[in-house]
Formats: C-alpha cells, sequence, structure tokens
C-alpha cells in the first residue's frame, strides 16, 4: 500500500493505469491475475471512474450469476458413501 | 474389505486423502456434471475419478492444487469416455497467441454497448432461472465450457487450468474470454426472448 502511495507520488502516471489499459485488464483483473501493484492500480481506476465501472459490475453480475446457478449442485449423499465405500475396497 | 493394510502409514495416508482430495467432492460432482450433462454419468465420473486418484495419490504432489488435480482426472475420464461413445464432440477454433487476448475494438463488451442504455448494470442475468443458466453453459463447446466452469465457477488460476487442460495460459485466457462473450449473448438472447429485456436497437449495436 505504501509502495503504491510512493509511487502515486513520484511515479509517471498519476493515475496509474487508463480507460483503455483497465478495460484490456478487466478479465485478468477479475480473475485475480494481476500482479499486486497492477491490480491496486486498476482497482483504483474502476472505483474512480464512472465511464469503466459500470464495465467491471456488468463482468462481476455475470460470473456472480454462474456461481449462484451452480451452487445447487451438490454430490448426492448416496454417490458419496458409493465413493468412499469403493475406496475403502481398494488394497493398497 | 479394507483390512489388508491397516498400519498407521496406510491410515494416515486416508487421512491426507480425505483432507485434500475428499473435500473437493461437491465440486468435481458439479464439474462432471456440466461436463456430461447427465446425472448419472455425472455419478459415474466422480467414482471413478476417485478411484484412480486414490490409486495414483502416491504421484500426486502434495501442497499443489488437488482440486485442478481431480479436474484434470475427470475430464481426462470424460473424454476417453467420448470418444469411445464416437460421439461428435464439439471443437472450437483455437486462434494464434496473437489474438489470444482481447486488443483493439475488441476491448469494450459488444454486448455491454448493446444493452448499457436499457440496462448497464447488466441485471437481465438476475432475471433468468438457475436452469437455464445452467443449460447456456452446458450448450458451450467443451473448451470454451469447461475453461468458463474451471474459472468462474471454481475459481482456479490460469496456470492450473492449463494444466489441467495441456494448453498454454494464453489459450486458456482466449477461451475464457470467448467463452464468457458467447454465454453472454446467449443469456442475453433468452433474457429478450422471454421479455425480460427490451431488445437493443440498431443504433446502439452499431455505436
Ligand atoms: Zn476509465
Amino acid at each position: 500500500m505504501i509502495i503504491d502511495w510512493v509511487r502515486k507520488l513520484f511515479g509517471g502516471q498519476p493515475d496509474g493505469v487508463t480507460c483503455e489499459e483497465s478495460l484490456r485488464l478487466l478479465q485478468e483483473y477479475i480473475d485475480g491475475e494481476l500482479d499486486h501493484l497492477t491490480a491496486s492500480q486498476v482497482e483504483e481506476h474502476f472505483r474512480v471512474c464512472k465511464a469503466c465501472w459500470p464495465h467491471l459490475n456488468f463482468e462481476e453480475r455475470f460470473r456472480d450469476r454462474l456461481r449462484r446457478a451452480s451452487e445447487r449442485d451438490c454430490c448426492p449423499e448416496e454417490v458419496r458413501a458409493r465413493v468412499l465405500a469403493a475406496i475403502d475396497e481398494v488394497e493398497d | 474389505m479394507s483390512g489388508t493394510e491397516e498400519g498407521p502409514t496406510a491410515v494416515r495416508k486416508r487421512e491426507v486423502f480425505d483432507a485434500e482430495a475428499v473435500v473437493h467432492m461437491d465440486a468435481v460432482y458439479r464439474f462432471a456434471l456440466r461436463l456430461a450433462g447427465d446425472p448419472d454419468q455425472a455419478n459415474d465420473l466422480v467414482q471413478e475419478t476417485y478411484l484412480r486418484a486414490w490409486r495414483a495419490w502416491d504421484q500426486y504432489t502434495a501442497g499443489t492444487n488437488a482440486k485442478s488435480w481431480l479436474f484434470t482426472i475427470c475430464r481426462n475420464l470424460f473424454l476417453r469416455q467420448i470418444e469411445r461413445g464416437k460421439r461428435h464432440r464439439s471443437t472450437v477454433e483455437e486462434r494464434s497467441p496473437r489474438e489470444s487476448t482481447p486488443s483493439g475494438g475488441d476491448i469494450v463488451n459488444p454486448l455491454w454497448t448493446a444493452t448499457s442504455q436499457k440496462d448497464p448494470e447488466g441485471s437481465f442475468f438476475d432475471s433468468i432461472v438457475d436452469d437455464q443458466v445452467i443449460h447456456a453453459i452446458e450448450e458451450l463447446p467443451e473448451e470454451y465450457r469447461t475453461a468458463v466452469v474451471m474459472s468462474d465457477v471454481e475459481g482456479l488460476p490460469y496456470a492450473d487450468i492449463a494444466e489441467a487442460t495441456g494448453v498454454p495460459v494464453g489459450t486458456v485466457k482466449s477461451r475464457l474470454f470467448r467463452g464468457r462473450r458467447q454465454l453472454q449473448q446467449v443469456l442475453y438472447d433468452f433474457a429478450v426472448e422471454m421479455g425480460y429485456i427490451e431488445p437493443a436497437t440498431n443504433e446502439e449495436e452499431d455505436a
């Protein structure tokens, strides 16, 4: 955090990343694939940029919908029991 | 029956297997169900995946991602079943690495552009029932479906998805990008069809 703050003070780009860069990095940002510094710069951009924030919101809503739809599926108890019993029967 | 090897080592091995592999059974089941689209086949895939994992447990590197290791086994079993059944497998055209990440005009989601006037927050996603969302996921080509489920639903990092599917990280990114866009389009079309959202006008689409 302090490093980011120092870079903001002395770095060449006061805002860290541009709109174009933020949108280009959107997927990797959402997927948690950016390094800490870049992620915090992108996060800050989406927080303050009214033009870019809706794009982030749209993608997050989409992902959230996929997760919620999938959560209902759990391994049936009888399958779990059958799998564990089958493992018990395998000789080491 | 168990009992052929009840020494401390065998007990310990089973404890570690339970703690690192068995805990992911819901996730493996979900993954198998999305691949197969059929609960009976998913049940068999889960059982076969865990039996193989148990037999190969000595080859598993402790501390690495057991979930993606189980997914790898599960997917390989599924793909082999498909080949054996000689069913046509949907494949997607892989792009060159240069095109594998969004660039140029592709940066802005065209669907977002189309819906931004009427539904900038993508509320239409919430109007679609679970069954339709799941159906849309299951309609994706296998490569896209696997990447989307591993990433969006199960939260695996690109590197693990790449290893599990035997492709470079750039290809994973590309599959996720294209798979998500395709899925969003299907969900949007469905929302329009159901009257949850007004269709975008041509003017907005061209914007
Ligand atoms: Zn911006």
